[in-house]
């Protein structure tokens, strides 16, 4: 088990070190002067016409002249620092952006994860116990339909009905300015609301296709049979051996989700006006912020490496059989 | 046969079918009777509805499948049970051991722990007992180092230990009747003798067994019943029905055995959705067929033998 | 009856891909107007303009017509780059096994780990907006799925009798995985192709919703960007943002029906 953590850690380091890497390369590949990413394509272009000595000075100031060895020792150190320059459009240090908007889209990630993973288990277990029951031919389409609905066509239909049409909550922002204490919270509450709803639909129907499609391959499995001959009891069938066997799969896509909590819910938070970072990613790419758009990548794709990373771990945990393939390695 | 022996078990004009697009008759008007104390074999080529049989009496089929006929368990109807009170039978008193070289095992759970569940579910034991007297019951089966091996879990085991697994797991409640699902299939010889063994040192359980090894049979059993495309065209004591066989399937199933020659009889059973399905299954095949095998033939009784054939009217 | 019903959804599926193949060939008869004309604009529907007018003046219901060709073109497009490398790479991890496996399981495990939607914004950031940068940024993290998938597939084909006995033979790896292979893994193609076309198209849409897909041309998830900030839905122009939504689900939707449903029926 232990063999197994270790090396499974000592991969997503080597993946995370990979990822930072291609980033660097990206930069000095694409097309264009690697000064542009580093200051923005305006001001890229006014210094040309007016002051390329200045210009010159800056890419000096970059050490664009280095050699690509010493660049990349210089990029590795300020990563290592996490020192990511500073975002060019409101001129403040990338990581203090990040944190403001990190807490706004947390508020919505995270209520929606815990929501959708109970909801979609619960529904998914009913669908997949019984397959092609009323239940599950009532449910299956509705999330299958959900699934496939683009998230921006959602969130503007259900945006024109519930704020525009029924004016039940407010069009767009995070909270009403202006208002303090218990009432703040109460108008994120209220701001938060749809953008929620509609999260909480995406993530409940994505869970409900896998927990009903592990659900209804399990219970058909010889094990089932022999716990039902056994005779304990169909609660015990249903808990301890469909679930336990269920859970395998479901813990690992839950922990696989963590990896997109920062960045799962772009469309939304531009739709309705959420400062998180979805929007900063947004608004990061179509300002060619490189520096903000190039952390943002770099923060995304860790995230994603560390929630595998756990995903392996959990599983190995639960599956005997993980944890004995990894010791037949030694 | 011992007309003092009780009787456990009754199967009476049992069919299944599997209704849908592609209807399937899986049993067709199966009748048997189980004594205390009996080693009854079920043998039959594969598809000839013997495993959908057992399911079918401890109604574990899927709610797909359309059962007809009775099971009286001692003075119970188990058709009419709920399935609360059936529960309080299954494992019990009843219980069925799933083959070994397949998936019958939960693969997350220790196997001393799976061996104690029947005990924990129907004799109120606390785990840790229970479990303790799992390494005995694996013990009993000869699996070795017993203590270590309890702990571990099903993928550990070979096709053979978990055969044996299963059957201890089977009697662990005390269950007086046993139901064992093709024990040797994907086992090597020596592992079927050794599954074998384990069975006829089973003490005071009855056991109905399904298999389409005649050896195996033959070493189990006292007491063969002998399915065709889900009918029971045959049965009779072990040693009377390979000494004398009266069914012609049989006679041709015991023909092709190698230690008998191997002589074959080209042909295949009919298929399960045939419309055509009054008359003997086997006359298509049969070299003594006449024209009165166009009628179902009813079971005839040939001092205690029986047998599903109009020859013997 | 699960197989017919699964048939009909897969029928419907067909149907509805038919349909916007057919608009997309015909656009040119069937658009009342050049897309990109300019004329009075924020006009209601009428019988000129079927759709109204957006905030150029140019007729919506042209635009709609000749989107279906740019939003069809970059799912299929996107789908084919992607089956095809998946499926390369699978083919050749899944024939030669041993050390090519290694590598290219790695490499999916790699490009699984890459984060598809940041990484596909770094690119259009850095590629500049267009066709080409799209259906890059949208294949290049696509293909994992259709990869694995395939690979297990191939894998097993391999191993059947067979092929093993060819192997043997000394038949010439072409002719294995032309003639042998490949007509095996068609049903399990062409159902991740719809899929992969059904997720292309929803990538596109989105990132074209958010402004960052093709200038010039406009697919659907364009015309809804423009409909949704330039204000359509607080004055109320249901003419203008609901014909995009409508299209891209019914689109996605029948992609992903075939893509579905087609895998159910072969289970």
């Amino acid at each position: 088990m232990l063999l197994h953590v270790t090396k499974k850690v000592l991969i997503a380091i080597l993946t995370i070190w990979l990822i930072i890497t291609i980033s660097f390369v990206l930069v000095h590949t694409m097309p264009g002067d690697p000064i542009i990413f580093l200051i923005g394509e305006e001001e890229y272009y006014y210094l040309l016409d007016n002051d390329p000595a200045y210009l010159d000075q800056l890419i000096e100031k970059y050490g664009l002249n280095d050699d690509m060895g010493t660049q990349y020792a210089r990029y590795m150190r300020s990563v290592a620092t996490l020192d990511f320059g500073e975002s060019y459009s409101n001129h403040k240090p990338v990581l203090e952006n990040f944190l403001s908007a990190a807490k706004w889209t947390l508020r919505l990630s995270i209520p929606t994860l815990i929501v959708a993973c109970f909801l979609g288990a619960v529904l998914g277990i009913h669908a997949g116990i019984h397959p092609g029951g009323r239940f599950d031919r009532i449910t299956t389409p509705i999330f299958l339909v959900l699934n496939t609905i683009p998230s921006n066509c959602l969130s503007l239909l259900l945006l024109i009905l519930f704020a525009y049409k029924l004016k039940w909550v407010p069009i767009n922002g995070m909270v009403s300015p202006g208002v303090m204490g218990a009432a703040r919270t109460a108008s994120i509450l209220h701001h938060m609301a749809l953008p929620l709803f509609i999260l909480i639909i995406f993530r409940t129907s994505g869970d409900f296709m896998l927990m009903k499609s592990t659900v209804s391959q399990i219970r058909s499995e010889e094990y089932v049979l022999t716990a039902r001959s056994k005779g304990i009891g169909r609660q015990k069938v249903l808990f301890r051996h469909v679930l336990k066997n269920a859970l395998v799969p479901y813990s690992t896509s839950l922990c696989m989700q963590l990896g997109s909590l920062l960045s799962g819910s772009m469309i939304v938070e531009v739709v309705f006006g959420w400062k998180g970072m979805g929007q900063m990613m947004y608004t990061a790419v179509s300002n060619r912020d490189f520096a903000t758009a190039q952390f943002c990548f770099l923060l995304s794709a860790v995230c994603v490496v560390l929630s595998n990373l756990l995903g392996d771990i959990v599983n190995a945990a639960i599956d005997p059989r993980i944890r004995r393939e990894a010791g037949a390695d030694d | 046969m011992d007309e003092t022996r009780q009787i456990l078990l009754r199967v009476e004009d049992l069919s299944v079918s599997f209704e849908g697009k592609n209807f399937v008759q899986a049993v067709e008007h199966v009748s048997l009777e189980v004594f205390t104390g009996d080693r009854l074999c079920i043998i039959g080529e594969t598809g000839s509805g013997k495993s959908i049989l057992l399911l079918a009496i401890l109604r574990l089929l899927s709610p797909t499948a359309r059962v007809t006929g009775s099971v009286r368990y001692r003075d119970q109807d188990l058709f009419r049970l709920t399935e609360k009170q059936l529960d309080a039978i299954r494992g019990s008193r009843i219980s069925y051991v799933p083959q070994g070289s397949g998936n019958g095992m939960n693969p997350l759970l220790r196997v001393g722990f799976q061996v104690a569940e029947p005990l924990i579910a129907h004799r109120g034991m606390k785990r840790k007992p229970a479990e303790a007297r799992a390494v005995e019951l694996l013990r009993r089966f000869h699996l070795g180092r017993e203590e270590t091996i309890a702990r571990q879990y099903p993928f550990t085991y070979s096709g053979g230990m978990r055969q044996r697994a299963l059957i201890a797991m089977g009697i662990s409640a005390g269950a007086e009747l046993l139901f064992a699902d093709e024990p040797t299939k994907g086992l090597d010889e020596t592992r079927v003798l050794l599954t074998a063994e384990a069975f006829n040192a089973l003490e005071g359980q009855t056991l109905v067994c399904v298999t389409h090894d005649l050896n195996f049979a033959r070493r189990v059993s006292s007491r063969v019943c002998v399915m065709y495309a889900a009918n029971q065209v045959e049965a009779a004591p072990t040693e009377e029905l390979f000494r004398k066989p009266l069914h012609p399937y049989t006679r041709d199933m015991l023909a092709a055995m190698p230690e008998n020659g191997l002589r074959f009889r080209p042909g295949y059973a009919p298929a399960h959705n045939d419309a055509d399905t009054a008359g003997c299954k086997y006359r298509l095949r049969c070299d003594r067929c006449s024209e009165k095998c166009r009628q179902t033939p009813p079971m005839f009784d040939v001092g205690g033998h029986q047998v599903r054939c109009w020859q013997y009217e | 009856m699960t197989k017919l019903k699964s048939n009909k959804a897969m029928l419907a599926g067909l149907v509805i891909i038919a349909f916007f193949v057919l608009v997309a060939c015909l656009a040119d008869l069937l658009s009342p107007y050049d897309p990109s004309a300019l004329g009075v604009a924020y006009q209601k529907p009428s019988a000129e303009h079927l759709l109204g007018t957006n905030d150029l003046g140019q007729d919506i219901f042209s635009e709609m017509i000749y989107g279906v060709r740019v939003s069809l073109f970059l799912g299929i497009f996107s789908a084919l780059i992607v089956t095809f490398v998946g499926s390369t790479l699978a083919l050749i991890a899944g024939y030669y096994g041993g050390a090519a496996d290694r590598i290219i399981c790695a490499l999916t495990d790699i490009a699984m780990a890459v984060p598809s939607l940041p990484l596909t914004l770094l690119l259009i950031a850095y590629l500049k907006s267009g066709v080409f940068s799209l259906v890059l940024a949208i294949s290049i993290t696509a293909w994992t799925g259709t990869a694995r998938i395939l690979r297990s597939r191939v894998r097993q084909i391999c191993q059947l009798p067979y092929i093993k006995i060819e192997k043997t033979l000394g038949v010439k790896t072409p002719v294995i995985l032309f003639r042998h292979v490949l007509p095996n893994l068609k049903d399990i193609l062409l159902t991740r192709m719809a899929l992969s076309v059904s997720g292309a198209m929803m990538t596109e849409s989105g990132l074209s919703f958010l402004g960052l897909g093709t200038y010039g041309q406009k697919s659907w998830g364009n015309i809804l960007h423009f409909a949704f900030f330039r204000n359509s839905i607080l004055r109320g122009q249901v003419w203008w943002y609901l014909p995009p939504i409508i299209c891209i689900c019914v689109a996605v939707m029948g992609f992903m029906l075939v893509g579905y449903y087609g895998q159910q029926k072969k289970d």
